[in-house]
């Protein structure tokens, strides 16, 4: 019973965003990868926010469910009961006037074909973001390359217009890219001449200092936050905001301070 | 031979429990168990995760990289900055992650302080991994005496174990003492492991502060939390622990040892249990703090027998004995549960400082308190004639 109300739900939030997507033309940016998109869309939703109109997913909305729910504007809450959102997802849908410039969204995936499915519901990607891939569900996958494939059905549907940005330290998103037709731009720590190449990372109690290189160009950001996954979101929101030609020196937030 | 577990006895709560389970009709106000199921939203999900074949394989020693990125990110709405892939690892409980964490950073013979009165289990994991318990009494409002405190460092003092809250009083520590107590372990190269399994049991918010919020003493600070109480998951054994990436790269050997990783399907319920609704964790907390309001209340009828602190905090009450004749937790625990058929912990359990003292515990259902507390008027006022 519950896989019948979900796929009648499922359905039913599709046309709904096909409604949207033909009244409303913002640009998507899609962050892809095993782990670590929540952060990096909490970060890139607070530097765009303040320069564009911007919707994103307050949680780890990433499924046939959430997906559409974040295109729709659905954000109450955890816990509203389907009818409600249903209903609200109608309104929004039909009755909406102004939507905003970009729309920030999470793909995740489970299982083969998740991709495929979330990516027919959406205009084609302005900026499509790969972070890893990783032995999260290999089980219904098989292996890291089964994975990867998932992941090719992003890059392969990428046009010369789009920009995909990626991790260049992930040997299989490196094969990825490169046989992508977008517009390529690499971030790493480890792996070298990315084009967001991290230099130094020092640690302290409060943070990490982080010194990178860009087109031989030194920046140096500060972080609240620790480990390298911290690091990677700081270059990829560099690469965005990059982009769009915005100024890093007015960013000042946990995620990213500008030091010099 | 000489076993090592033969220093180690089974905790005084869990032989209170043995002995009750042999008496019918017994109401248990023991063990800290909630009364309630794990909520129907955590099991549709751990039911989700089981049909979909994601629970038969060990995940990785850390844990699920999901479920950490979900705990980092709760941290970081708490203020704690704590890496999810080298700086967290889920654990088989609170407990196992406070062995590890002993067996990680505490060597045979070192010492390590705790508060008396405090969780009974404390005492085994230190001995489990060979070291020395010391005892440190708290002041009558169950907070820190600082100059007693400073008395019980030695040089080789390693760790002090904090619950904050503090089982079995139901208190919370002041702010200001717990970053004395990290200045003397930065000074004094001893780690705190801070037990905050009761952390969302708080009636009284304003007054609860966590020393992992401080940057500057993440290098002693290993904190551990349990999905257990807020969550009624006590049988899924699920938690975590995070600390400086250089204590958890020791820490991870132990855990390893002895669990090799928390029970996967475990770790998918403690992922529904942090995208639970905030609407829903408040009914927990609220059904909580319902339940002291009415323990308290019955207290407060029996203020003749016994005297207490009203807890801010977990679903313990650790009331005094007023009565001269029945100082003994022990025996008075004993009586309680052979006469009245009531299962109390002796204060004493918890340590020196909480003898003359029983533990009751409010997680259980109202019913459960009015009918205990009906039989222990009914026994008081048979010994008092």
């Amino acid at each position: 019973m519950k896989t019948i109300i979900k796929k009648i739900t499922t359905v039913y939030l599709r046309i709904l965003t096909k409604i949207v997507f033909l009244r409303f033309h913002p640009e998507v940016i899609v962050i892809a990868g095993t782990y670590n998109k929540t952060p990096t869309k909490n970060c890139l939703a607070d530097i765009l926010s303040r320069f564009f109109s911007v919707q994103y997913p307050p949680y780890s909305y990433n499924t046939e469910i959430g997906v559409p729910l974040t295109i729709l504007g659905v954000t109450a809450g955890k816990s509203l009961s389907w009818f409600k959102v249903l209903f609200q997802a109608t309104i929004a849908a039909l009755c909406i006037r102004k939507y905003p410039d970009k729309l920030i969204l999470e793909l995740g995936s489970d299982r083969p074909g998740d991709i495929d499915y979330l990516l027919s519901i959406l205009p084609t990607p302005t900026i499509a973001i790969l972070t890893n891939i990783a032995p999260e569900y290999v089980s219904n996958f098989g292996s890291l390359d089964n994975i990867a494939k998932e992941f090719a059905t992003l890059t392969d549907k990428l046009p010369p217009t789009s920009y995909l940005i990626y991790n260049q330290d992930d040997q299989r998103l490196v094969e990825l890219a490169q046989k992508s037709s977008a517009r390529l731009i690499s971030y790493a720590i480890e792996a070298k001449q990315a084009d967001w190449q991290i230099e130094e990372v020092e640690k302290t109690n409060h943070g990490q200092n982080v010194v990178i290189n860009h087109r031989d160009t030194k920046i140096k950001i500060h972080t609240k936050h620790f480990g390298r996954n911290s690091i990677y979101t700081i270059l990829i929101s560099l690469a965005v905001m990059d982009i769009y030609n915005l100024p890093v020196r007015q960013i000042d937030n946990d995620c990213l301070k500008f030091l010099q | 031979m000489d076993n090592g577990s033969q220093q180690i006895e089974l905790s005084p709560i869990k032989q209170i429990e043995l002995l009750a389970s042999k008496i019918p009709g017994v109401v248990s106000l023991a063990q800290g168990i909630p009364a309630d199921d794990t909520p129907s939203i955590i099991k549709d999900e751990v039911i989700s995760a089981l049909q979909l074949g994601k629970t038969a394989r060990y995940s990785l020693t850390y844990g699920l990289p999901q479920l950490r990125e979900e705990i980092s990110q709760h941290l970081q709405s708490m203020g704690m900055e704590y890496d999810w892939e080298r700086e967290i690892i889920v654990t088989a409980g609170s407990i196992e992650g406070i062995t590890a964490s002993l067996l990680a950073l505490v060597s045979p013979g070192d010492e390590v302080i705790i508060t008396s009165p405090s969780y009974a289990s404390y005492q085994q994991a230190i001995k489990v991994a060979r070291a020395i318990p010391v005892e440190v009494d708290l002041d009558d409002k169950w907070q820190f005496d600082l100059d007693a405190f400073k008395k019980k460092i030695s040089k080789r003092t390693k760790a002090v174990i904090i619950a904050n809250p503090n089982n079995p009083t139901g208190t919370i520590f002041a702010k200001q003492e717990l970053i004395e107590i990290a200045k003397l372990a930065k000074s004094n190269n001893f780690f705190i492991i801070l037990d905050e399994v009761y952390r969302d049991l708080i009636y009284e918010d304003s007054l609860f502060f966590s020393l992992a919020e401080l940057p500057e003493f993440r290098d002693v600070i290993v904190r551990v939390y349990s999905f257990s109480k807020a969550y009624a998951m006590t049988g899924w054994r699920v938690g975590y622990l995070h600390s400086d990436k250089r204590n958890v790269d020791e820490i991870i050997k132990t855990h390893d040892a002895l669990v090799t990783c928390a029970p996967v399907i475990s770790q998918y319920a403690a992922l529904a249990a942090l995208l639970m609704p905030e609407e829903q964790k408040d009914q927990i907390k609220q059904a909580y703090k319902n339940r002291r309001d009415v323990i308290v209340s019955r207290l407060d009828k029996m203020s003749d027998v016994f005297s207490y602190q009203k807890p801010t905090a977990a679903y313990f009450v650790f009331p005094k004995i007023n009565l001269l004749d029945w100082q003994d937790s022990w025996r008075l625990s004993l009586a309680l549960l052979e006469q009245a058929k009531v299962a109390v912990v002796p204060g004493v359990s918890f340590g020196k400082r909480g003898e003359g003292h029983i533990r009751m515990c409010f997680g259980r259902s109202v019913s459960d308190i009015n009918i205990a507390f009906d039989r222990m008027e009914e026994f008081f006022a048979k010994i008092k004639t």
